[in-house]
């Protein structure tokens, strides 16, 4: 194994780097829309804000967009035309400022779209995409990254910024994807000193520091296989009204429905699949009118025990990255991190917890 | 059919101001394939000649608000294989029934003065009160590509479907700030989705006009309201002002605002 080389950049210097991607790469950045952070194509680095706590939804747009176009058929013709190579973009792609939680989220997909049964739309974008993350030093305002550990990441990056002092970034590089980026602009990277390197060190102890663990992952599965019961998801369900903002801004929700549309003139049709969430009525309505979760508060929980249990038996990790978009989502109110830690409370005195009675 | 084998269609209006017509009008980019799939034979906004029916499928715009639209709803349901409601007014009621709410004899004077024996109003009630209806696309206009997609689902003997989602799915995907966030009695998680969140995309809230979702949790979007400090008065309007029909649905009646 080679331990890769560690460098600084100036903060004023990213722009330059963005700038000369912007011949080889489609670039998206968080900018600000109105009130929020959206991630979105930029053809000037100045648009780009990093200076954000979280975007409104999450990066999983880029590879598994809303709507995207699958196959086509030729009604006259009989002939079906796969649309994989039309959907993606000729040019590679390079994504600017990802949080940890993201990057995560990013790696919980490709075990979903990559497992089992390969999704090739997504796969092919992801080959196709560099990654450069941002690490947060602070907590952002609903996020509770540290509390499910996806503040850190290991991999899942191509470069990966560190805020460090004298408004510069100490820059680990993650592939060789990284370093191809580090040769398109070689004079804007200084290697990293020993002084960077303590640098850098501070920065890790200040985030340390700051970001809070707002409850136990260590006993959340035992916890959800006892609250199945629980009043809660009766008491939530009163405010829930399965608008599924949720989950669509989730980026870890990986649903999708698949539907055929036909063509003015009968004669084609387009077979797309656009996002779906677990929350509404017909997402599983089957063959006879029958429903497997008829009642809203059925919906709502399903999504809190496939997320943070059914995650964890297909997956091995539960399937949430802490970036509280939920919660500032929920018109509701309700918060996932809440309704999480006050199920562990109600709980915590369980026989399987507490060694049994 | 007719004899050239496409379903015969008819267009009509009721109570209404016409809009949803004129937004099957302005489907200019699409009217001849429309045209293509389907034979109008009646629509006396738009042609000279109609015929007197029967028809495979009719589309009914606009509520009923006369005793001698009953009689004509009445007729054209008999007539017709499929009747489909369009617009606001004739799947719940519309901007017309808020007429239901002021004293109707009061009203009348106010519009018409003392002439008003040739009157022959009665409660506003959307189409479905009176006959069955096959299907409905809801909105303030209704919109014209779901008039569209219909009109291609009824070609091929399909049901046409609307989203059973709400507005906020919509949002979401455009990636709209919410609107509630900024103090806006937004209606979008309880309404029924269709429009592209074409209110909340301008920065306007939801004003509720496609109509409550099925199974939709009312209790919720009160207290959020109500949260926010709306009075009791303006969440009733809220939720009456283009669906006055849902005023006479049991889980409405149970709501304390
Ligand atoms: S469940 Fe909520 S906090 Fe967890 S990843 Fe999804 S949006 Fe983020
Ligand atoms: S965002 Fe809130 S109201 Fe909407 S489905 Fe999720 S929990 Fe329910
Ligand atoms: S603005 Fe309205 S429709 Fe949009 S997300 Fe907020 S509540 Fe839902
Ligand atoms: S956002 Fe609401 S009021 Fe506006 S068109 Fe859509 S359903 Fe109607």
């Amino acid at each position: 194994m080679v331990i890769m080389q560690n460098y600084v950049i100036k903060k004023e210097d990213l722009n330059k780097l963005v700038e000369r991607a912007l011949d080889d790469y489609d670039v998206y950045a968080p900018v600000q829309k109105k009130s929020i952070h959206v991630y979105d194509q930029i053809s000037d680095p100045a648009s780009m804000d990093l200076n954000y706590g979280q975007t409104m939804t999450s990066a999983k747009k880029l590879f598994n967009p809303p709507v995207e176009n699958m196959m086509t058929f030729d009604f006259d013709k009989k002939e079906i035309k796969d649309r994989l190579e039309d959907t993606i973009p000729e040019t590679p792609s390079l994504i600017v400022g990802l949080h940890a939680c993201d990057i995560n989220g990013l790696l919980f997909l490709d075990r979903v779209y990559g497992g089992e049964y390969d999704d090739l739309y997504y796969q092919k974008r992801r080959e196709k995409t560099t990654i450069i993350g941002l690490n947060c030093l602070e907590s952002c305002e609903s996020g509770f990254c540290r509390s499910v550990n996806t503040h850190i990441v290991l991999e899942g990056y191509d470069l990966f910024l560190t805020p460090i002092e004298d408004e510069r970034y100490y820059v680990n590089v993650g592939s060789p994807k990284g370093d191809r980026l580090i040769t398109l602009a070689p004079d804007l990277f200084e290697e990293a000193t020993e002084d960077d390197v303590d640098a850098f060190r501070k920065s890790l102890q200040k985030k340390h520091e700051s970001l809070p663990v707002e409850f136990h992952l260590d006993n959340l599965t035992e916890t959800l296989d006892m609250a199945w019961d629980d009043p809660i998801w009766e008491e939530i369900g009163e405010d829930c009204m399965n608008c599924g903002s949720c989950a669509l801004v989730c980026p870890t929700c990986y649903c999708f429905d698949v539907v055929d549309e036909v063509g003015l003139d009968l004669k084609e049709s387009t077979r797309k699949r656009k996002w779906d969430t677990c929350l509404y009525y017909d997402f599983a309505l089957v063959a006879g009118n029958h429903n497997f979760r008829e009642e809203p508060e059925a919906r709502l929980k399903y999504r809190f025990y496939h997320k943070m249990r059914g995650a964890v038996h297909d997956q091995g990790i539960i399937a949430c990255t802490g970036c509280g978009r939920c919660i500032d989502a929920c018109p509701a109110g309700i918060s996932f991190l809440d309704v999480l830690a006050q199920l562990q409370k109600n709980w915590a005195s369980a026989p399987t917890i507490e060694g049994g009675n | 059919m007719s004899d050239n084998g496409k379903p015969k269609v008819g267009i009509f209006g009721l109570t209404g101001c016409a809009g949803c017509q004129l937004n099957i009008l302005n489907i200019e980019d699409h009217l001849l394939d429309i045209l293509g799939l389907v034979d109008i034979t009646t629509w006396v906004m738009a042609k000279q000649e109609n015929s007197d029916g029967p028809w495979d499928i009719a589309f009914v715009e606009g509520s009923v608000a006369k005793e001698s639209e009953v009689e004509r709803v009445k007729k054209i349901r008999e007539k017709s294989d499929v009747l489909i409601a369009i617009g606001a007014c004739a799947t719940h009621g519309g901007l017309p029934a808020i007429r239901n709410m002021r004293d109707i004899e009061e009203m009348k004077e106010t519009v018409y003065g003392e002439q008003t024996s040739h009157l022959d109003v009665i409660p506003i009630k959307p189409v479905s009160h009176y006959v069955d209806v096959d299907a409905e696309l809801p909105g303030c206009p209704m919109d014209k590509m779901e008039f569209v997609r219909a009109v291609m689902a009824l070609a091929m003997k399909k049901t046409p479907q609307v989203p059973n989602y709400s507005v906020c799915y919509e949002c979401r995907v455009n990636e709209n700030p919410c609107l509630l966030d900024e103090g806006k009695f937004c209606m979008g998680p309880v309404t029924q989705a269709g429009c592209d969140s074409l209110c909340p995309s301008y920065g306007a809230a939801c004003e509720g006009c496609r109509g409550p979702i099925a199974q939709v949790n009312w209790g919720a979007e009160v207290k959020i309201l109500k949260e926010m400090g709306a009075t009791a008065d303006q969440i009733r309007r809220k939720f009456l002002k283009y669906c006055p029909s849902t005023a006479d649905m049991e889980d409405f009646q149970e709501l304390t605002l």
